[in-house]
């Protein structure tokens, strides 16, 4: 046994420690001159005695632990014979992985060359095997050691080439481990995974990815192999489909400049069913990105599919494309339920919001107008069931009208609803609220007076209803007045809260509008009624604005898009929440109806969809590859093996085996410190409980 | 008497024994009436009238004779207690784990004793003891002995071994009959061969009062750690783990003291334990109660024989 840092050793005189203190505590016979002793019990010697040893192998066992404790730190070691190194190494199995994802692109010559070089670094003899990575990985030449592998790996390496799908350094890593600890983790077999990629830092896993790494079982050796083309990269980042509503279709595509140094004029052109249509023309400064917005002119009330694309000169043009598709809103149903105002009332709310919400072409809805008593069988009709509910002018509220509400937004549907003065609290509250963790206390004022208001103290701007009102030129509602409204009180944390009464008037704050979810639907609660005797908010532009907007957050309910990217194996049961739809792979591969999730989208297109007894393909979803494949920014090796490894082998390209002055010594000596360590560990619990029970037998012996 | 003065600690430092036990006498008699009782003396008292049973040797004739009613003359009660004060000088008298030790403390009580013996006008002597007589003085009312016999006592150390049987038989012969004895000791002692020759002293119709000292120490056995304690009469020793011999002391200490107290309520015997640390006045009041009872039993005797007064 040897050390490797035997200064530690000193660290034995702590040894020392124990003994001193053990002197320092032990009884001292001091004699004491006492009166009679005729009244002192004689302590027997098996009392004394037995205490005696306790405390000397207490000491013994304290000295022991501060020994092993110098000795760990020591770092001993067994020195290995190079008889017993050579055997060890005969041993030894090797698996070479090589990136085969989109950014490998040009680079995969390279590649190949360092998997050569990796191949001819093994020893003969040793087992080797080979495996490709970039979404998912897989073997091409399974681990051997037998005659001709050496060959089949050469033969595979030279028929590598890109596919079009991203890379997941992790999952790579993983499939590696596994691979190369099959049939057990024999201690004495050297295992190395030869890692081959360009390390772009994209495929890297978040920090808080759960911490795997690479088993310590195993060495790493990484083969940085970049593609130099990514650093002069254009790519089309995002494609965002917008509908405004008008008479118009607005595509607009994120063009980046991957290039650090250089400013780039690039012509952006797009496709609708890979007919061009239009083409823009735009500068990109270094290492940025700008946006390009194409208009359609003409209302596309068909399904459209098409892409933008960057022409030009490009150093890599793989990721030049992107595809995008678009089909037309739905048509929504939206019933105002209103009962007759009072007769007081010129202008009802509902006369308001039914003005509001008229159909154009910007708001092609379908209006339908009906009272309280209509409305439980109008929600309960499916035929004739709208998207969404607008409740207002209520006279009273029915138990009747709280219970077709609840179905209806429980089934999905959605709903508006303005309190006014008729209602009261208790049926409200009975009705609907206690449903919905809502409790009303009543109206804020009883009397209302023009000098007496409630302003909107504060807004939630991130909520999808006042998102279009974020920023300095919107955002004033400050000539909006509530000159009542209803006191609504969550009774839990679930409603969320778009705005909030308040103001210099009015000092209590309070809800103003509300959503409160509820089954599968939406439901939001005005706490006022926007008539005139209530608010001035219909007189405002601002009202417009905010009721359509609610309405389209009430009715938006549709998914989004999927999201799809070369690699994934799309299941169409949850993408279309049927299982009863065909569907074709960008490259031509039919996707078998019951074996979702089976099949890779090998390349980038559309996933052409259909009913299964449909003659034609009616739905287009694109499939684009993974922007992350474009940044051109690397992970160095060293980062590599900090974060995916446990090896503590310096990578072969940044310190080949033997270049490294202490790498041999190293090698050759097997360390067994931590045997110390658990042996002090042990130790400990036994010395803790060891002196907990002298210490408990003493308190005993006190007592009797 | 003030307080810092009856506090062992501060008497301890007083050499003069005489100083000491006057001033502590007189400062606990301070305030302190004298002895209502009355009886046959010289010093006339009071006139009181006549009842059937009353002794017709103190009616006063010519008073019948002036005025026709028989009234009974009444005179102070003249006390010849006879008072011998047994100290015990044995060695383990002289332990104490604080000021003053025990036999300081024994020795400051026989002097407060002597000097409240014999402002009462009673006879008081004292006999000191260990294995042999230490020191001997009968029992006497003249002041000049008791000065001497204050100055013997501050010469008294103690030493030896105990052999109070001993001491006990020599002075009941010695002692004439129907006196007082006053035991100072510690009782560390086996108290079979005492508590008989207490007896005996209690059978000669003598007063037997025991007073115990103790020390503070002794009653707790305040030891934390291991110590070898050392008999210091028999310089025997014995390596002792406090906590493991503590409660068996305690017990046995507690034990043998109720034998000893239950043997002497048994006989008559007023026992008092007093510890060093406690004022000496504890230790005056219970002899002076002790000595007012023994005059209410024993003195209708000396009442009765009382001179006449002419």
């Amino acid at each position: 046994m040897s050390l490797l840092i035997p200064v530690f050793l000193a660290g034995g005189l702590l040894v020392a420690g124990p003994w001193l203190i053990h002197r320092i505590r032990r009884p001292e016979r001091e004699e004491v001159r006492f009166s009679s002793l005729m009244f002192v019990p004689k302590v027997k010697k098996d009392v004394i005695e037995p205490r005696k040893i306790q405390h000397i192998l207490l000491m013994l066992l304290r000295m022991a632990l501060l020994a092993l404790l110098a000795l760990a730190f020591s770092r001993p070691y067994w020195p290995i014979s190079q008889t017993a190194l050579a055997a060890e190494e005969a041993g030894a199995v090797h698996l070479i992985m090589v990136d085969v994802s989109l950014s490998m692109g040009e680079g995969m010559a390279a590649a190949k060359e360092k998997a050569r070089n990796a191949l001819a670094a093994i020893p003969a003899g040793e087992a080797v095997g080979l495996a490709v990575f970039a979404a998912e990985p897989s073997v091409l030449v399974p681990i051997s050691a037998g005659a001709g592998v050496r060959e089949r790996v050469r033969t595979a390496i030279a028929q590598l080439s890109a596919g079009a799908e991203s890379a997941a350094y992790a999952p790579a890593l993983r499939f590696g481990e596994t691979q190369l600890l099959a049939g057990g983790g024999d201690p004495d077999i050297r295992r190395t995974l030869h890692m081959v990629s360009d390390f772009q830092r994209s495929g890297m896993p978040a920090e808080d990815a759960g911490g795997w790494r690479l088993s310590g079982q195993i060495a790493f050796e990484g083969y940085p192999a970049p593609n130099q083309a990514l650093r002069e990269n254009l790519s089309v980042d995002g494609v965002h489909v917008h509908f405004p509503g008008s008479n118009q279709l607005t595509v607009a595509a994120r063009i980046k400049n991957w290039s650090r140094w250089e400013d780039r004029q690039v012509q952006v052109a797009l496709f609708i069913d890979d007919v061009p249509v239009a083409e823009r023309t735009a500068t990109i400064s270094a290492a940025n990105a700008t946006r390009v917005a194409f208009t359609l002119p003409e209302l596309p009330f068909m399904a459209t599919k098409g892409y933008v694309a960057v022409t030009g000169d490009d150093s890599f043009p793989a990721d030049n494309r992107r595809y995008f598709s678009w089909r037309p809103p739905r048509k929504r149903r939206l019933a105002v339920i209103a009962d007759p105002p009072p007769e007081d009332r010129v202008w009802s709310a509902a006369s308001f919001i039914t003005r509001a919400l008229r159909p154009d072409d910007s708001f092609p809805w379908t209006l339908i107008a009906a009272t309280q008593a209509e409305a439980p069988q109008l929600l309960a009709d499916p035929a004739r069931a709208p998207d969404v509910a607008v409740f207002c002018d209520l006279d009273g509220f029915r138990p009747q009208t709280g219970q077709a509400i609840e179905s209806f937004v429980r089934a999905g549907g959605s709903a508006l609803l303005t309190l006014n003065e008729r209602m009261t609290s208790d049926t409200l509250n009975a009705n609907l609220l206690e449903a919905l963790a809502l409790r009303d206390q009543g109206l804020r004022y009883q009397r209302t007076a023009a000098n007496q208001f409630a302003s909107l103290a504060r807004l939630n701007f991130d909520h999808p209803v006042f998102f279009p009102f974020k920023g300095s030129r919107y955002n004033d509602f400050s000539q909006l007045r509530f000159y009542n409204y209803r006191r609504l009180t969550p009774t839990q944390n679930d409603a969320k809260t778009l705005a909030w009464f308040g103001g210099r008037a009015d000092a209590e704050t309070a809800p103003a509008m509300l959503e409160a979810p509820l089954g599968e639907g939406r439901l939001a609660i005005w706490c006022f009624t926007p008539d005139l005797e209530w608010t001035n908010l219909p007189q405002t532009i601002k009202f417009l604005p905010i009721l359509r907007e609610t309405a389209i957050h009430l009715a938006g309910l549709d998914p989004p898009p999927p999201d799809l990217l070369v690699g994934d194996r799309p299941d169409l049961t949850a993408l279309l929440g049927s299982a009863d739809w065909a569907a074709r792979t960008p490259a031509g591969d039919a996707l078998p109806a019951d074996g979702n999730g089976e099949t890779r989208l090998a390349r980038a297109g559309f996933l052409a969809l259909k009913p299964v007894d449909a003659a034609n393909w009616t739905r287009y979803e694109p499939v684009n590859l993974d922007p992350r494949e474009s940044d051109s920014e690397i992970a160095s090796l060293d980062e590599v093996v900090l974060r995916l490894t446990s090896s503590r082998v310096t990578p072969a390209e940044t310190a080949p085996p033997g270049s490294r002055p202490d790498d041999a010594a190293y090698e050759h000596k097997r360390e067994f410190g931590r045997t110390f360590l658990a042996a002090l560990f042990v130790l400990l619990l036994f010395e803790t409980w060891y002196a907990i029970a002298l210490s408990a037998k003493r308190a005993a012996t006190a007592q009797t | 008497m003030h307080a810092d003065f009856i506090d062992p600690k501060q008497l301890a430092r007083v050499a003069d024994l005489a100083l000491l036990a006057r001033t502590v006498v007189d400062g606990f008699m301070s305030g302190v009436h004298r002895s209502p009782n009355t009886g046959a003396s010289i010093e006339f008292a009071q006139y009181r009238p006549y009842t059937q049973g009353d002794d017709p040797r103190f009616l006063d004739w010519r008073l019948f004779a002036r005025t026709d009613r028989l009234h009974l003359k009444q005179f102070h009660e003249e006390t010849n207690m006879r008072c011998t004060l047994l100290l015990d000088c044995s060695a383990s008298m002289g332990y104490g784990s604080r000021e003053p030790n025990k036999f300081d403390y024994a020795r400051m009580l026989c002097a407060c004793l002597l000097t409240l013996l014999r402002n009462q006008g009673d006879a008081a002597g004292l006999t000191a003891y260990h294995r042999d007589l230490a020191l001997r003085f009968p029992a006497t009312n003249d002041i000049r002995r008791t000065r001497t016999l204050l100055a013997e006592l501050a010469r008294l150390e103690p030493d030896e071994r105990t052999d109070t049987p001993a001491a006990l038989r020599y002075l009941g012969d010695a002692l004439k009959p129907r006196g007082m004895v006053v035991l100072v000791t510690d009782l560390l002692y086996p108290i079979e061969e005492a508590v008989d020759h207490l007896k005996s002293l209690r059978a000669r119709r003598h007063d037997v009062v025991v007073l115990q000292i103790s020390d503070p120490a002794e009653r707790d056995f305040p030891f934390e750690r291991a110590v070898t304690l050392v008999d210091v009469e028999s310089s025997r020793e014995r390596f002792v783990a406090p906590e493991a011999v503590r409660a068996g002391y305690l017990e046995n200490r507690r034990r043998h003291f109720d034998t000893i107290r239950r043997e002497c309520l048994a006989s008559e015997i007023d026992i008092a334990e007093l510890f060093t640390d406690a004022p000496l006045d504890h230790a005056l009041r219970f002899f002076l109660n002790h000595r007012r009872r023994a005059l209410m039993t024993g003195g209708r005797r000396q009442r009765t024989g009382g001179r006449r007064a002419r």
